[in-house]
Order: C-alpha cells, then sequence, then structure tokens
C-alpha cells in the first residue's frame, strides 16, 4: 500500500513537471529509476491522451461575444427587478437569520433531549462517534455567530488545533481506522483559515504571523502524528502536512506583497522559494503543453451558418 | 478592466451585491477551464459555447446560495457544469462520443494518416469510455484539462492524495483497457 502510495505521488509530480514544460518524460524517468518501469506505461498513457484529446481554448471572439451577451442580458434583467441592484442592505440580516435559526434549532434540541448534557458531551466526540457530527455542528455554529473576520480566524485555528487533538487521542486509543476523518476535517478548515488569513493581509488586517507560528506548530505535532501512525493512515497525514506547508508558502506570499487574486483557490504562485517540487500548485489551468504524440493540423471549423449537415 | 488584486470571494460578494461587472471578472477568469470541460463532454462545440454560457447564467441566478465555506468558486462553477451536462444527456439520452469534439485533420494530410489518426483517437476515447465514471472524470480533468491536483481535489470534493491514488488507478485502468482494444485490433 506504502509503494503503491509513493508510485502516485510520483506518477503526480512527474506528470505535473511534464504538463508544466519543466521536464519530459525520459528526464522523468531518469529521476526515478526505481519506479521507472512501473511509472512509463502510465505517463505514456496519460501524454497519448492529452495529445489526441485536449479540447481547444475558447476562441478570441466567442470569448468577447459571449461575455458582453452575458453581462447584457444580466443588466436587462437587473433592469426589469428580476435581479435586485444592491442586495447589501440585507445581507446583514441574512448573515444573522441562520444564526439565530441555528442557534434556535440548537436549543430546540437541547430540551428535546432533556438538557444541554448532549451538546457538553459531544465535546469530547471523536470521528466515528455518534456524538461528533452534533460536536462539528457546534463548531459551524460558533463560526455562523462571530461577526468578525478577527473572531472567525481565532475560531478556526482553534477548531484545527482540536482535529489535530482528536488525531492524537485517536492514535493513542488504538483507533487508527478514523484517523483520516480528523485529518480531512483539519485540511477542510485549514483552507478556510488560509484563505480568511490572506483575505486580511492583504488588506493589512490580521496577524499573518500568529498563523504561520500556529501552522508550525501544527506541523512539528503533524511529523510526530506521522511517525506514530500505521501505514494505511499516514497518506492522509503526509497530506495533512503538505496542505499545512501549502498555506504557510501562501501566507510568505502574501506577507511579500503577492496579491491573493493572483494565487487562486487551490493554487500556488511559482516563485524560486516555493518551486520545490510540490505537486499540484500552479495555475489554475494551463494549456497542455505539445507532446511527442503525432498530432494532425488543425483547420478552422466552419461557423454554424457554414457547416454541412 | 481585470483588477488583479480582487479574490474570488470578494468578487462574489461584489456580483451577490448587485455588481455585474464584478460577475463578469469571474467570467473571464473561469471561462476557460469550464468550456474545455465542457468541450471534453460534448460532441459539438456550437452547444459547448452554448451550454457555457448557460453555466455561468445559472451561477449567476442561483448565486444568492452560494456560500463560500471552503468551497472555491471554480468548483461551484464545475457542479453548476455538471448537473447541466446531466440534464442534457437526460434529454439526449446518451453521451456523444468524446472523439466528435476533437478537430478535423488538416487538408494536407494523406488518407493514410488520417485514418490512422482517427483509429488512435477512437481506441483512446472508447479506452476512456469504458472505464467507470470517477476514473473517467478524474483523467478529464487532471490529465486531459492538466488541472492541479488541488484543484481537481476540490472540484471532485477530495483530498489531494485521494485524487492522487485515484489518478493513479484511473491511468492503470485506462492502459489496460488501450492493451486490449490493441490486442482487438491485432486480432
Amino acid at each position: 500500500m506504502a509503494k503503491a502510495n509513493e508510485l502516485a505521488r510520483i506518477l503526480d509530480r512527474c506528470l505535473d513537471r511534464i504538463q508544466a514544460g519543466e521536464a519530459t518524460l525520459a528526464e522523468c524517468l531518469r529521476a526515478y529509476p526505481e519506479q521507472a518501469s512501473g511509472l512509463e506505461p502510465l505517463l505514456r498513457a496519460a501524454l497519448d491522451t492529452t495529445g489526441f484529446m485536449a479540447p481547444s481554448p475558447p476562441g478570441e471572439e466567442y470569448r468577447q461575444t459571449s461575455e458582453a451577451r452575458l453581462l447584457n442580458l444580466l443588466r436587462a434583467s437587473q433592469r426589469k427587478g428580476d435581479i435586485p441592484r444592491r442586495r447589501r442592505a440585507i445581507r446583514a440580516w441574512r448573515r444573522l437569520r441562520p444564526a439565530y435559526a441555528l442557534a434556535g434549532l440548537l436549543l430546540a434540541i437541547g430540551v428535546i433531549a432533556g438538557s444541554f448534557r448532549v451538546a457538553n458531551a459531544a465535546g469530547d466526540a471523536l470521528p466515528g462517534d455518534m456524538l461528533y457530527s452534533v460536536k462539528r455542528g457546534l463548531e459551524e455554529a460558533q463560526l455562523i455567530l462571530s461577526l468578525s473576520s478577527e473572531g472567525d480566524s481565532r475560531l478556526l485555528l482553534a477548531f484545527a488545533d482540536r482535529r489535530l487533538a482528536e488525531a492524537e487521542t485517536l492514535l493513542a486509543a488504538g483507533r487508527q481506522m478514523n484517523l483520516e476523518a480528523a485529518m480531512e476535517g483539519y485540511e477542510g478548515l485549514l483552507g478556510r483559515l488560509i484563505e480568511l488569513s490572506a483575505r486580511q493581509g492583504s488588506s493589512g488586517n490580521g496577524d499573518l504571523g500568529r498563523v504561520d507560528a500556529a501552522l508550525g506548530r501544527h506541523q512539528e505535532l503533524l511529523q510526530d502524528v506521522l511517525s506514530r501512525a500505521p501505514v494505511q493512515a499516514q497518506e492522509a497525514v503526509a497530506d495533512a502536512l503538505e496542505r499545512s506547508q501549502h498555506g504557510r508558502n501562501v501566507l510568505q506570499q502574501v506577507r511579500q506583497g503577492i496579491s491573493p487574486g493572483e494565487i487562486a483557490p487551490g493554487q500556488i504562485k511559482k516563485t524560486p522559494a516555493t518551486d520545490s517540487g510540490q505537486s499540484g500548485d500552479s495555475s489554475p489551468s494551463r494549456t497542455p503543453r505539445p507532446t511527442k504524440t503525432p498530432r494532425l493540423t488543425k483547420k478552422p471549423r466552419p461557423t454554424k451558418t457554414e457547416r454541412t449537415p | 478592466m481585470d483588477e488583479p488584486a480582487a479574490t474570488d470571494a470578494e468578487l462574489v460578494a461584489r456580483a451577490q451585491g448587485g455588481e455585474i461587472e464584478a460577475f463578469g471578472l469571474l467570467y473571464q477568469r473561469y471561462l476557460d477551464p469550464i468550456f474545455r470541460y465542457i468541450q471534453i463532454r460534448m460532441g459539438d462545440e456550437q452547444d459547448a459555447e452554448d451550454l457555457s454560457e448557460t453555466v455561468f447564467l445559472r451561477a449567476f441566478e442561483s448565486l444568492d446560495r452560494y456560500r463560500e465555506a471552503g468551497h472555491p468558486f471554480s468548483a461551484y462553477l464545475y457542479r453548476v457544469a455538471r448537473n447541466l451536462l446531466a440534464d442534457h444527456y437526460r434529454q439526449r439520452s446518451r453521451e456523444a462520443p468524446v472523439e466528435e469534439a476533437m478537430e478535423i485533420p488538416s487538408p494536407d494530410a494523406g488518407p493514410d494518416e488520417v485514418a490512422e489518426w482517427r483509429d488512435r483517437l477512437h481506441e483512446i476515447s472508447r479506452a476512456l469510455e469504458r472505464l467507470r465514471p470517477e476514473y473517467q472524470e478524474v483523467i478529464r480533468l487532471r490529465v486531459i484539462l492538466a488541472l492541479p491536483t488541488s484543484t481537481v481535489g476540490e472540484w471532485m470534493g477530495k483530498s489531494p492524495g485521494t485524487v492522487r491514488v485515484l489518478l493513479h488507478r484511473a491511468l492503470k485502468a485506462l492502459r489496460e483497457q488501450m492493451i486490449d482494444g490493441e490486442s482487438k485490433r491485432a486480432g
């Protein structure tokens, strides 16, 4: 299982480098001689598929006319009143309304359950326990009720800490099968925390140093968990470590003045300091690089009116 | 004019406030991957153009129901595209062979070259169609569209590690189907 996971990682890294034009198939195989026999047929299948099936991007004329058409349609709908011009006046209330609804629902649940012991008991629940969903629901309720970005940031960090504490408890209790759920929960919270911190950082607010320091502690903890985790759980922990490092790289770039708008969700702007072979970290969409598979020259497609049946 | 400093979340918030131009910036940002994804799935470029516009129109109409909460806007657009494609194929009762979306060959190519190209394309697309849907999808997104693993994970609702393992299995399965197709052709 570990070998297969390692091959999956290398395959992904090689594909990323070939697609980015940073390496050829031969260079990737030379870089990983022990895995080359397993890698080669898979990479060839991938490159053949891309070579024959990669679609063309939309034409420039279509891009411009379709955007104009779409925006005109939306403006016309707005003028007719189908789409409100300004929704900001009701957004504050709509932001709070689900919070009150959820709070009311939770209160009702507490009453129906007989006491608030349910909520208290849920606080110790671990992934796989019956009350774990209640625990996560209560965390989301706290986030909804938070009315500031700083509050959101503190809560997200606290909940991320909880996921890691849960991972340690699961390991100690021999419940490795639930470790992946804790790691996925951690990654989800981390993604939201990084996005929020990047936005705060770019507008001069927020404390990127505090978040970065916390992620550093998380990485130490994750390394420790990884060293004690069984083979079947190591992939999930390694992913969480990678995501944590990705988050720190994003924050570092924000501190260097790179706008979050240039770092789309799930991507990272390549700089020499961060181009260290991380897989899957590049611009949101790239035109596939030409492969050696023969491809016939395209001819312009006729327009709809010119097409023959 | 594009505003490079605006994040997706900022543009979405402005569009939710009724600012059409902010949605236009999101359109510019994501038309390419959405169009190319639809182009792979549909057999006709004109249909792909029409459906791509419908994706953004539907996305705007239901923008009030979108909440970021760890789900990137691009993943939201992808879900809208998948739902529209499902509706499209329910009406047509079959998914068009993906090779119909491929460009016709150059007029300079000889007939043998054209035939060999078409045969190979047919083999690859048949091999892909015989895979289970999840394998097809990860190959479409990660290999054919060359989206980063993290983006594929966000779109498919999986962790990057799961995407890597899925891709490995999908390419193994595709390779097996290709070999099977080649041996049938030789035999």
